[in-house]
């Protein structure tokens, strides 16, 4: 019978209470009704086993020596790991602290392995794997916040020793007491409910620990529990295979290794020290004579001990520079639903130096060295993407047996393997994976990359800082980043980011030509308003405005994002390639060599050239002199102003306006810089133009019924459907009239351009019976064209197996068009120079545009079948 | 203590107009004659104990559920719905077979009989039957067939026609019994064995075998599915509607055959296989015409194995499963409503079309708009079960001729995300329960068009009132998924292709794809409609754009559209009870214009860029004649 304890009954009933009520929270196994005497299994305190066990003397000496001896003797209620001293006499053999005995452990380090060691509740092994995150959750936990006191130990650090980025100079010459973070370090369990439930195979645990493990294991980091669950009256006691040395955090580890260098530099490039005033208030109670400032290192994440953190007030960073956590939190805690502290930890794939180099100079990374020559030459907007992928949120979801489903934070698969692992280190927040492979992201070999690497360039040509902002505002970059596509990419550099012409100007009394600018103090592209004289194409030298609105300027780059973009290569031999924009490209040459031209460089007699071919993962990325200008002019207006198209035009623009019949509209949805033609829809379009001759040969063949009656030499030829006084033959001839003429305007933009092609498009004229015709149109489907070429022409073959040519006598094929809806009626706003009344410019937006191809041809298209009566006088 | 109470009948008649209301529309065409629901209830016993306590009554019954070890299942929390056999019906069944008693049988044979006697997850009461196969299956994975009749003035309800029922709707804590006088004996054969022992369809059946697809028609189940290996998958995850979602049980196969009767037949002059032939070389639709000339039959370019496969569908469609069942509540009954169903004709579809409900709420299989042309099921010969299927007997021949094709090629198609995947079909999730809706998540390669990666969390949530859904039902994903479907076949064409889903601030990002290209950049699914940069306004809101048709192009013109006018949820539980049109949460985005050369299916990829929720509603196929001049519908 063991002898009742002497304590106070006071003590002994807080202690029981507390061991009640916690064993009441983690469900323990503890089977304890409150009582007046204390059962017998109950044991010692934890302080005096470890002393009557008689080989515990290192452990003893530290609690006392710490001044633990009444908290371990008497009250609280405590769960310790412990080592034997057999244990420590290995430890002194060999440790990375270099002591070879008790006595030469420094007061900090004393502390460390006391407190570290301890855990300020008591708890069963099993139950270590619960913990309570608003309800009990059994199984889910492995960590817990350990006892150390964040100002144990405030290392004096001296400035030499300090990340060599600006955000440390200041400390250069100097000393700082730097806590490497402020807050509790967290002790890390593996136990076999937790990993079972995290579904941790025991191959992830060997990887992980190097130790192999037996069913209901239980291991504290790497350290192996020999004999657990010893249950004193002030708690819980366990027995360790070995010392347990509180080990870094991910980021102290990492910046600690000199075979990980260089990407411990990379990291350091995002940290700064931040003063900590409530650990500088407690130090100095605790020390009256400290009178100096306490500083943290922090590092710039979206999620840190205080959420997320991007610099000291007036010298943040954007949130695009941001690390997805900050590596040095020591309580780490993932932000995702059902997740908390204890639940999970960090992870991270840390290249060595020999995989970095591996990858700057022989691998995929040589388009990094090419341009920065190494890597501390790399600006850091370019190197978030690059660390991002190699953080991990969760450690749970990245252990081996889940390699192969890891995807990055945009989805990208992050090709991790088991060989490609060297080390593992386990920290307080997480696990290091050290690597010997680098994962780049996709950003570093699509057709954007060259775009992000340059964005910071010195030379004014070539660099992208406006392109990466327009990628980046109107959400381009993973679009561009897909490794499923193939894309020509057209990147005007900053210096010839001008001569914009914008297309809403166009249309008004004062035309504007923009030249856009990167303001490095609002971290925004604004642009400079320059007058166009539209009949001289000269661009004023005078700058008249600028503009600032985010928006206004969104919406034009988007504009021109869209006409920048083939969605395929451009050097397939052809002249004409369609944008995902729909505008069609005159492209010429290849490579540096290429010449491009949009319908409004075709205007203004200009060529774009290419200064700089990259060939991506993704396809091309090529950099150009000039602004890629789609057309300026709608199908009406080139309709309007060529006397070879009057026939035609002339049938066009005839109906009534408020005819639903009509073509050309100019109303709400449909604003544009004239009139666009009414069935266009966000689609490219080929709009074949009789001449006038074959006009007027379908006139008088009857096909159709000109709107004003064919009088020659006095006789009236055809009587004009505007002389026809039979309202039902009249309409009658109207609807003929406008079936006749959408067979004429064709879905797609077929080129001549060099290529051989034979294909079958559609007209915008529907057929309406079940009559069979050449190519076999189904009714309520649209009548169909057949076009063929050799490269140089185009036969059209139409329903009634009539072959017409495009005619290239007089020069007018190819010629590009743009239908542009605005948000309004151009009118309606007021000149860029704030002149004329309205809306504000700058309110003005490019909703959408359809893109035609025009070209003369040598005869009139009909898709009737049978014999076509002729009229007679 | 058991606890007994008598229903009023003040309160029977609400709760029986209450009913009448919530499936009237359900089961409008085929309903069986409003009785009053007599409920009993015994809600401090479960199934088994009910049983237990009345061993007068259910003494052999209850010794099969023991043996079988299916008593512990419906003593269990749970929702079940029973046939129990009484004693005289279990001694009837014994000498049926030539036995004396129960241990005389397999244990394998009683365990079937206890699952034919067993429907899990819904407790129907009578109000819920209908006149023909109901959409639930027992746990045995057959239908029930459900009918009334007056027999001796007494009105009647019987299962699979023989089995009458003694007492009716007992509800118990954990289910509903129906006491039943004669035992359950499904028929066991599989569609192709069926039909050739149906003496109506001798021309169809020999047309069946002479091409060979009665071999594409036999398969069950997919014994390599294994629900324990998926347990992993399971996140105990609950759906808005509050279902959990659930690994599939089973993974099972099944097929509809619509049959023309020899009578039929012999109408346009088919008197056996070869005139049957020589129709089909003369009137089945081939897109390349060379295949006209193909003669084996077992070629599927051949003429009669176009036309045999055009019969048949790989899902098993009672014909409540057509369309009806999918006419939910959401939608508003004075429009038409189109199913279309993949057959076995290589990438041809049926159409069913459901008729506006103030119109008569018929349905119609190919309906021609011009002539009124179409085919019909054969009301009193149809939902003829089979273990892995049913076949209906149909009114006119059903063939993909120039005149279907062309009447199917010039029209929307608007397919619900569900109708893609059989696998939802024949396992019975794409049902309505309005009293219990059902989710499931899949393990990869459990739907066969679909692939995605290992994180993708790919799930499915039945009709629930709450969705502001098109059919009320919704493909559902979380997290950062990247997925592949393969959707049904169209016709070749020019198409406007549109992606429906409701937006919503817990959505995510998601690059969206159309055969392998990307469809524009990202969509973001959290902006609502009435975001600037979509621009919805309500209609009607604006008097100078009364019907909102200006606001309609508008934002055609910035790539989207308002939800349809058709649908809207209908228990108003986050949407307001809004029509989708009139609702900032309903859009469709326009994906683009794509031209197909043939009849051919396609690939439509999603992949997160942001972490969080994406839905998929339907996908429409809107051939670009129809856009100039295309309705609110």
């Amino acid at each position: 019978m063991k002898k009742k304890s002497t304590n106070s009954k006071f003590r002994k009933y807080i202690l029981w209470t507390g061991l009640w009520v916690i064993s009441f929270f983690v469900v323990s196994c503890v089977d304890n009704e409150m009582q007046d005497t204390e059962p017998e299994w109950l044991g010692a305190s934890i302080f005096d086993y470890l002393v009557t066990s008689g080989n515990f003397t290192n452990y003893v000496k530290l609690i006392e020596e710490l001044d633990y001896k009444e908290v371990l003797s008497k009250t609280g209620s405590k769960t310790l790991f412990v080592a034997t001293d057999s244990a420590f006499n290995e430890f002194y053999k060999n440790n990375t602290w270099g002591v070879t005995r008790y006595e030469e452990l420094t007061l900090a380090q004393k502390k460390l392995i006391l407190n570290f060691g301890m855990i300020n509740d008591a708890y069963l092994v099993e139950m270590l794997s619960n913990y309570y995150n608003g309800g009990l959750a059994e199984g889910a936990a492995m960590r817990k916040q350990s006892a150390v006191s964040v100002v144990d130990s405030v290392p004096l650090v001296n400035g030499n020793e300090l990340p060599e980025t600006k955000y440390w100079d200041y400390y250069r010459d100097k000393q700082i007491y730097l806590l490497k973070d402020n807050t509790l370090r967290t002790i890390i369990f593996f136990t076999q409910k937790h990993l079972d439930q995290a579904q941790v195979t025991d191959d992830d645990f060997e990887l992980v620990t190097g130790l192999s493990r037996k069913a209901k294991d239980a291991h504290v980091f790497g350290v192996k529990i020999l004999k657990r669950d010893i249950t004193c009256k002030n708690g819980y006691l366990n027995i360790l295979e070995s010392v347990l040395v509180p080990p870094s955090n991910m980021a102290e580890y990492v910046t600690s290794k000199n075979n990980m260098t260089l990407f411990s530099r990379l990291l350091e490039r995002f940290s700064t020290p931040a003063y900590d005033q409530n650990n500088t208030l407690l130090y100095r109670q605790l020390n009256p004579d400290f009178s100096d400032s306490i500083f943290t290192k922090r590092y710039f994440a979206k999620e840190g001990p205080n959420g997320s953190y991007s610099g000291p007030p007036g010298k943040t960073v954007g949130a695009a520079m941001l690390l997805p956590f900050d590596p040095g939190w020591n309580s780490y805690a993932r932000n995702a639903v059902g997740s908390a502290l204890e639940s999970d930890m960090a992870a991270m794939f840390v290249p060595n130096d020999a995989a970095m180099e591996k990858y700057f100079n022989s691998g995929a990374g040589a388009i990094l060295k090419d341009r920065f020559k190494e890597w501390d030459s790399i600006p850091n907007e370019i190197l978030p993407v690059l660390l991002k992928r190699h953080m991990r949120t969760s450690f749970i979801e990245s252990v081996p047996s889940r390699f192969f489903k890891m995807v990055d934070v945009d989805n990208s698969p992050l090709p991790v393997k088991k060989e490609h692992i060297e080390n593992v280190y386990i920290g307080s927040n997480g696990v290091v994976f050290e690597t010997n492979e680098v994962y780049p992201p996709d950003d570093y070999s699509s057709v954007y990359s060259p775009v992000l690497l340059s964005a910071n360039d010195v030379s004014p040509t070539r660099k992208t800082k406006i392109w990466d902002w327009a990628i980046a505002q109107n959400d381009f970059r993973l679009y561009l980043n897909s490794m499923v596509s193939r894309y020509s990419f057209f990147v005007p550099t900053d210096e010839y980011f001008q001569n914009y012409i914008d297309p809403v100007s166009f249309a008004q009394d004062s035309c504007a030509a923009l030249k856009f600018w990167y303001n490095t103090r609002t971290n925004s592209v604004y642009a400079t308003v320059y007058a166009y004289d539209r009949a001289t194409n000269v661009v004023g030298s005078d700058s008249l405005a600028v503009i600032t609105n985010v928006e206004f300027i969104k919406n034009r780059m988007l504009d021109m994002l869209n006409m920048n973009i083939v969605v395929d290569g451009v050097e397939r031999g052809k002249s004409h390639y369609l944008t995902k924009g729909n505008v069609a490209l005159k492209v010429k040459g290849s490579g540096e060599d290429m010449k491009i031209q949009g319908g409004a460089n075709v205007m203004r007699n200009e060529e774009v050239n290419v200064t700089r071919a990259y060939n991506q993962l993704n396809g091309h990325t090529y950099f150009i002199d000039k602004l890629i200008q789609a057309p300026l002019q709608s199908v009406y207006s080139v309709l309007s102003k060529e006397e070879s198209f009057r026939g035609f035009f002339d049938l066009l623009v005839g109906f009534p306006a408020s005819s639903l019949s009509a073509i050309f509209v100019n109303k709400t949805n449909y604003f544009g810089i004239d009139f666009n033609v009414k069935f266009f829809n966000t689609f490219n379009y080929t709009v074949y133009v009789p001449t006038n001759q074959a006009v007027r040969s379908a006139i008088v063949k009857g096909e159709i019924v000109p709107w004003e009656s064919l009088i020659e030499s006095g006789d009236t030829i055809v009587k004009g459907i505007n002389d026809l006084e039979c309202l039902a033959e009249k309409n009658a001839a109207i609807e003929n009239l406008e079936r006749f003429l959408r067979y004429h305007f064709q879905d797609n933009s077929v080129f001549i351009d060099g290529q051989p092609l034979s294909y079958l498009y559609q007209s915008a004229t529907m057929k309406k019976d079940e009559q069979p015709t050449h190519w076999g149109t189904f009714k309520n489907k649209f009548y169909r064209i057949g076009v063929a070429g050799s490269g140089d022409n185009l036969t059209l073959t139409t329903e009634n197996n009539k072959k017409v040519n495009v005619d290239k006598s007089m020069g007018l094929y190819n010629i590009m068009t743009r239908d542009i809806v605005f948000n309004n009626r151009p009118s309606t706003f007021r000149n860029y120079d704030n002149s004329g009344s309205g809306a504000t410019y700058i309110s003005s937006r490019i909703y959408t545009s359809s893109t035609a191809v025009i070209h003369q041809v040598d005869d009139y298209l009909s898709y009737k079948t049978g014999l076509n009566p002729v009229r007679k006088k | 203590m058991k606890k007994y109470n008598s229903v009023t009948m003040k309160h029977l008649h609400i709760l029986l107009f209450s009913v009448f209301l919530f499936f009237g529309g359900l089961f409008s065409s085929c309903e069986i004659k409003d009785e009053p629901v007599v409920v009993s209830t015994f809600t401090q016993e479960m199934l088994g104990e009910y049983l237990e306590k009345r061993p007068e009554q259910f003494s052999e019954f209850v010794k099969l559920l023991d043996t079988t070890k299916v008593m512990s299942l419906v003593k269990a929390y749970g929702k079940y719905t029973m046939f129990a056999p009484d004693n005289n019906a279990m001694l009837e069944f014994y000498a049926l077979k030539g036995r004396t008693e129960l241990s005389q049988f397999t244990l394998d044979t009683l365990k079937m009989i206890a699952y034919d006697h067993l429907i899990k997850n819904f407790e129907i009461t009578t109000n819920k039957f209908i006149e023909g196969l109901m959409p639930y299956l027992t746990m045995s994975e057959r239908y029930v067939e459900t009918s009334a009749r007056t027999d001796d003035g007494v009105y009647n309800y019987y299962i699979n026609q023989e089995s009458k029922l003694l007492s009716r709707n007992i509800v118990t804590s954990n289910g509903v019994i129906h006491v039943i006088d004669k035992v359950m004996m499904p028929s066991t054969l599989t569609l192709d064995q069926a039909l050739a022992k149906d003496s109506a369809f001798t021309i169809f059946y020999d047309a069946l075998v002479e091409t060979g697809l009665v071999y594409k028609i036999i398969a069950v189940r997919d014994e390599s599915y294994d629900p324990l290996k998926w347990k992993h998958l399971d996140q105990n995850y609950h759906q808005g509607s509050g279902s959990r979602d659930e690994i599939p049980d089973s993974r099972k196969f099944g097929f509809t055959a619509f049959v023309e009767s020899d009578a039929t037949y012999a109408a346009h002059g088919i008197h056996n296989l070869d005139d049957l032939k020589a129709y089909a070389a003369a009137n089945v639709y081939h897109e390349n015409s060379a295949d006209a000339s193909v003669t084996d039959p077992k070629d599927p370019r051949n003429s009669l194995y176009k036309f045999v496969g055009y019969h048949l569908a790989n899902k098993k469609m009672i014909k409540n499963k057509l369309i009806d069942m999918y006419y939910t509540k959401h939608m508003l009954t004075n429009y038409d409503m189109y199913e279309y169903i993949e057959t076995m004709n290589p990438f041809t579809l049926i159409e069913v079309r459901k008729e506006a409900k103030a119109l008569g709420g018929r349905n119609f299989l190919n309906y021609i708009h011009d002539t009124g042309e179409s085919v019909q099921i054969v009301e009193s010969n149809k939902d003829n079960d089979a273990l892995n299927g049913v076949y209906h007997e149909i009114d006119k021949i059903l063939i993909y001729d120039l005149k279907t094709v062309t009447e199917m090629s010039a029209k929307r198609i608007r397919m619900d995300a569900a109708a893609f995947f059989p696998e939802f079909t024949n396992n019975n999730m794409r049902i309505e329960d309005l009293d219990q809706p059902l989710s499931w998540v899949y393990p990869p390669g459990y739907i066969e068009r679909l692939t995605f990666s290992e994180g993708t969390y790919f799930s499915y949530s039945n009709a629930f009132g709450g969705y502001l859904d098109y059919q009320g039902d919704e493909i559902f994903l979380k997290g950062l998924y990247d997925f592949e479907l393969e959707t049904p076949c169209v016709p070749a064409g020019t198409y406007e292709i549109r992606f429906s889903y409701q937006p919503t601030g817990a959505r995510g990002a998601a690059q969206l794809y159309w055969d392998g290209k990307p469809c524009g950049i990202p969509l973001d699914l959290r902006i609502t409609a009435n975001d600037p940069l979509i621009g919805w306004v309500l209609p009607g809101a604006d008097p100078e754009d009364p019907n909102g048709f200006e606001n309609d192009k508008m934002m055609r013109n910035r790539g989207y559209m308002k939800g349809p006018n058709t649908y809207f949820d209908h228990i108003n539980k986050w949407y307001g009870g809004k029509i989708a049109r009139n609702s900032t949460a309903s859009l469709r985005r326009i994906l683009g214009i794509y031209t197909f050369d043939k009849a051919s299916t396609h690939k439509f990829t999603v992949k997160a860029i942001r972490e969080g929720q994406f839905m998929l509603d339907f996908l429409e196929f809107v051939p670009i004649e129809v856009i100039e001049n295309e309705d609110v519908e």
